[in-house]
């Protein structure tokens, strides 16, 4: 051992010396038999020549002494690493865009990686994560569960045994006042026992006690240490101090870590015990969570918590037909966009395989140049183990540097994903580049180094020196076959990509030529939703109808209205509507909105029949509505409507008197049909919500001076949220958006690899060929001949590409059924337009390389090697 | 004809290289020779084969080398068998027969 390691220190650091020493023993060798054969009455240069013959060639005992040498391999690698590196300083144009490539393939699937480790892979972060499930109500209509009420909550929490802990929480805004304007606040309202779930501990005073968890008790807050730093510059005095939260007083009990992470509630500003109330049985928003008790599965949970629905059921008659579902918090928490993730993960894989076949056709029309210089190492007696290792070692350096760009592409990429606002990412604060993260990095770099070093290693063979050096040109190109099959494996994950974006193009076309039943252009929406213990619903109007005024004046401003609700805020809020005077059907589910007068100029909605609403009709009995044309058709078929009476479950309402009759409205959302339609009035109602107004086209930002205007009504009021019916309709499309840009930038970059792989290896088979055109020409072939020669090659790796990619694309395209609309994934003409695209591309890169060969002068040809 | 013989000697070359330094110290040249004496001509090994076997036997121990003045006055590097290379030797020698009593009675049987 000892002995070894000596041998490993002398030839790693004294290796002159080594080196010497062999010479000499070497030459002694040569000499001794020399002098034998001399003393057998040979002349000396024949003695020598025979000495040398019986030693089998200097050169090659030295290179077998060498190879058994201890630390030969780590040598050998440094002298690749070394040789590689030269090499690639050699061909700079290769090497930039090799790496540039790589690190584009490897920065983008490093990125989406650690997205998809954080959100989807890694558990959540709370102490015995394992076992916290999500408690959530289903009905009939939706089994996938939603949030509960809270006096189903509380019956979980009392009556089941399979949990540890139950705790709810729930999140709403509220009107903070008292310091200045009034503000607008994010709160979540949350059970006592909430917190031990989440393993959060206050970083001042303390959490909420059980009493203080109780419905008329809980005038108690805890704030937010982000919240706390901004608004009271981190000030312990505010302990014990009240704040004032829709008019109301909540003594400060305590301050959180500023970084909670639970859903959405990590935004709250301020935390107040849920209380919650025993008689809210139906709807509901609070969350409920529960940690299973040791060895208690999720299947035993849901088993015994349905029992328990059943007992409520029986107990509480509104709750009979609500069932319960009991689902891993990990799984809630993550939603579809597990889907979304994985589906953006395959398509960067498939990025970075083109990426893996381009350069391992780039590095194999090299080595083929190269034939030669590994014909005569070989003969040098580099073994071929040795030649394919260093073949390896070049591409692993190659897609090394590659990675570590990546890395620092990944990082930015990462650093940007905060910026995405087409959706909510789940645990988004969790993203980042950790140790798994960087060691899948480092594994990538070396799984494609030697992915696409492979290739071209495979092609190292231990030629016959004499056949490779007598060739005049590398005639027969190695590998031709592989090369080939690798420029029809990236022309077909180019064409899989490119389906993928095709159908987004289409089902995100589709979605902007929706008929909304409004012109949403030029609006400008005023959020005057707020809580104050002085403002009732009879003020709350009279604030809006006076900023409406005030908002009419500013320049620009065509017409001002007010609604209860915005188009596409799925907010439901149906009516049961009869025709009065008929028990019997036809009835009609409808969706009520409450409006002022002017709505309807101001949405653009076009009124079909009869009259608008006027200021008149704030107090007119009976209440004066409008309908919608396809509740008109809903409830009365052919006849006329105008002036019939409507009746609805809101007895104080009724009857309803039809004035009107308008267009249809996509309300619930942007792919949902238009439902049934009642105005109202919204002095008759008792909802507020927003003020609306037509602007001319570039009339500017107002936002400045409604903000103004609403200040100088009334202080006490927070700044409302300004913004456009523009707006919401872009985050409507904001995902189908997302995904587009990022499939069609994956898209882009695989056609164009794949064009460049082609390119590629038609202009390789053109330059192999010069001589044979030459002939081929000289012997009265046209141009036109061997342009159709060199193209009908190309074309067969193209159909047989885009054929192969075709047939991917029908089995692959289907995980994005979630993400189209109205597109099925298999639409022929986005197939269609995909495939012409791809192969139109090819063959234009096939003609700019087989031009070439057309331009070619026999005589130069002819003449040249 | 050279190659067919390498073949045999593959596996049994180390052995042979012990046995020959087992009298005294020989320089490359002069094992080569001993090997073909000892062997009454039957092998001959190639120095292709021999240098890289006793670089690779000085490596691990089992020989060890000196640079002496030779017979005709040069500087030779003379390899010598160390103790653990005597009792690698014996290890082989050992191996070696049982190999060879082995496959004579599998010869034999048939």
């Amino acid at each position: 051992m000892l002995s070894r390691a000596l041998g490993l220190f002398r030839n790693l650091f004294r290796k002159d010396a080594v080196e010497r020493a062999l010479d000499d023993e070497l030459r002694f060798s040569v000499e001794i038999l020399t002098e034998e054969k001399m003393r057998a009455g040979l002349s000396p240069s024949e003695a020598r020549r025979r000495a040398l013959i019986e030693l089998g060639g200097i050169d090659q005992v030295k290179e077998g002494v060498r190879s058994v040498r201890v630390g030969r391999w780590l040598e050998d690698l440094g002298k690749d690493v070394r040789f590689g590196l030269r090499l690639l300083l050699r061909n700079p144009g290769f090497t930039v865009v090799a790496v540039i490539t790589l690190a584009l393939g490897i920065g983008a699937n490093t990125a989406v990686f650690s997205i998809v480790n954080a959100v989807v892979i890694r558990p959540l972060y709370y102490p015995d994560s394992d076992r916290l499930m999500a408690i959530l109500s289903t009905s009939q209509n939706n089994k996938s569960g939603f949030t509960s009420a809270p006096g189903v909550f509380l019956d979980w929490r009392d009556r089941s045994t399979s949990f540890e802990v139950v705790a709810g929480a729930r999140s709403t805004t509220m009107t903070w006042s008292g310091a200045g304007q009034a503000q607008r606040l994010s709160i979540a309202m949350t059970s006592f026992d909430f917190f031990s779930l989440l393993g959060v501990q206050p970083v001042q005073g303390r959490l909420f006690s059980k009493d203080e968890d109780q419905l008329g008790h809980g005038a108690v807050a805890l704030l937010n240490g982000g919240f706390w730093q901004r608004e009271f510059g981190g000030d312990e005095k505010v302990l014990g101090k009240s704040i004032i939260l829709n008019g109301a007083p909540f003594q400060v009990i305590g301050v959180l870590p500023p970084d909670i992470r639970f859903a959405h509630f990590g935004r709250a500003d301020v935390w107040l015990p849920l209380a919650a109330n025993r008689s809210f049985r139906t709807g509901g928003d609070v969350v409920v969570v529960g940690r299973l008790r040791r060895g208690v599965t999720q299947q035993a949970a849901q088993a015994e918590i349905e029992t328990v629905m059943l007992g409520i059921g029986r107990d509480h008659k509104e709750d009979s037909r609500t069932g319960v579902l009991v689902e891993p918090l990990h799984d809630w928490v993550v939603g579809d966009t597990r889907l979304v993730f994985l589906t953006i993960l395959g398509a960067v894989a498939f990025l970075l395989l083109i990426c893996c076949a381009n350069i391992a056709n780039l590095l194999m029309t090299r080595s083929t140049v190269r034939q030669r210089e590994m014909a005569i190492r070989a003969s040098l007696g580099a073994s071929r183990l040795r030649l394919v290792r260093q073949t390896l070692v070049e591409s692993v350096l190659l897609s090394s540097i590659g990675g570590i760009l990546g890395l620092g592409l990944a990082a930015a990429l990462i650093r940007a994903v905060p910026s995405i606002h087409a959706f909510r990412i789940p645990r988004i604060e969790e993203i980042a580049m950790d140790h798994t993260v960087l060691i899948i990095a480092a594994i990538l770099s070396l799984a494609t180094g030697v992915l696409f070093g492979l290739a071209p290693a495979l092609q190292v063979r231990n030629r016959d020196l004499t056949t490779v050096l007598r060739a005049q040109a590398p005639s027969r190109p190695g590998g031709r076959q592989l090369r080939n099959a690798l420029v029809v494996v990236q022309l077909a994950l180019a064409l899989v990509l490119l389906s993928g974006a095709g159908l987004m193009v289409n089902s995100l076309v589709r979605l902007l030529h929706i008929d909304l039943g409004y012109e949403r252009s030029n609006v400008v929406t005023i959020d005057t939703t707020f809580n104050s213990r002085k403002y009732d619903h009879g003020r709350i109007m009279e604030f809006q109808r006076q900023l409406a005024a005030e908002v009419s004046r500013m320049p620009g401003v065509e017409a001002v209205s007010a609604s209860d609700y915005l188009p596409l805020m799925a907010v439901l809020f149906p009516m049961n509507l009869r025709v009065a005077g008929t028990d019997i059907l036809p009835k009609c589910k409808a969706l009520a909105r409450h409006i002022d007068p002017n709505y309807l100029r101001v949405m653009g909605i076009p009124l079909l029949r009869g009259r608008d609403l006027g200021l008149a009709d704030d107090t007119r009995k009976p209440v004066p509505v409008l309908i919608s044309k396809n509740a008109v058709r809903a409830l009365f078929d052919t006849g006329d409507p105008i002036g019939k009476h409507l009746l609805s479950q809101y007895r104080e309402l009724n009857p309803l008197e039809v004035v009107g009759v308008v267009g249809d409205v996509r309300q619930i959302g942007l792919t949902k049909d238009p439902s049934p339609q009642v105005y109202i009035p919204l002095a008759q109602g008792r909802s507020t919500g927003y003020v609306v107004a037509r602007t001319a086209p570039h009339a500017g930002d107002l936002s400045a001076a409604i903000r103004a205007a609403v200040r100088a009504i009334d202080p006490e009021v927070p700044a409302p949220e300004i913004g456009t019916l523009d707006e919401w309709f872009d985050r409507e499309i904001a995902k189908p958006r997302f995904y587009l840009a990022l499939l069609g930038a994956f898209a882009a970059l695989g056609v164009i690899l794949a064009a460049v792989g082609i390119y590629g290896i038609i202009a390789y088979g053109v330059a192999l060929r010069t001589q044979e055109f030459g002939i081929r020409m000289a012997l009265g072939a046209e141009r036109k001949h061997i342009l159709q020669l060199v193209l009908g090659s190309g074309l067969r790796l193209i159909c047989i590409g885009a054929a192969l990619g075709l047939a991917a694309s029908l089995a692959l395209t289907r995980l994005l059924t979630t993400m189209l609309y109205e597109v099925r994934p298999n639409d022929p003409l986005t197939f269609g337009c995909v495939f012409a695209l791809l192969t139109g591309t090819a063959l234009l890169a096939c003609y700019i390389a087989a031009r070439r060969a057309v331009g070619v002068d026999p005589n130069v040809a002819l003449r040249c090697e | 004809m050279d190659d067919k013989k390498t073949e045999l000697l593959r596996g049994t070359l180390d052995l042979l290289v012990l046995k020959a330094l087992c009298l005294e110290p020989l320089h490359g040249v002069a094992i080569s020779q001993r090997i073909r004496q000892i062997t009454k001509g039957a092998f001959q090994v190639s120095f292709g084969s021999l240098f890289p076997a006793l670089h690779r036997m000085e490596e691990r121990g089992w020989v060890e080398a000196e640079w002496r003045v030779s017979e005709n006055n040069r500087r030779a590097k003379y390899y010598r068998l160390t103790r653990q290379g005597r009792g690698q030797l014996k290890i082989e020698e050992r191996d070696w027969n049982r190999v060879v009593k082995a496959m004579t009675t599998a010869m034999q049987s048939a």
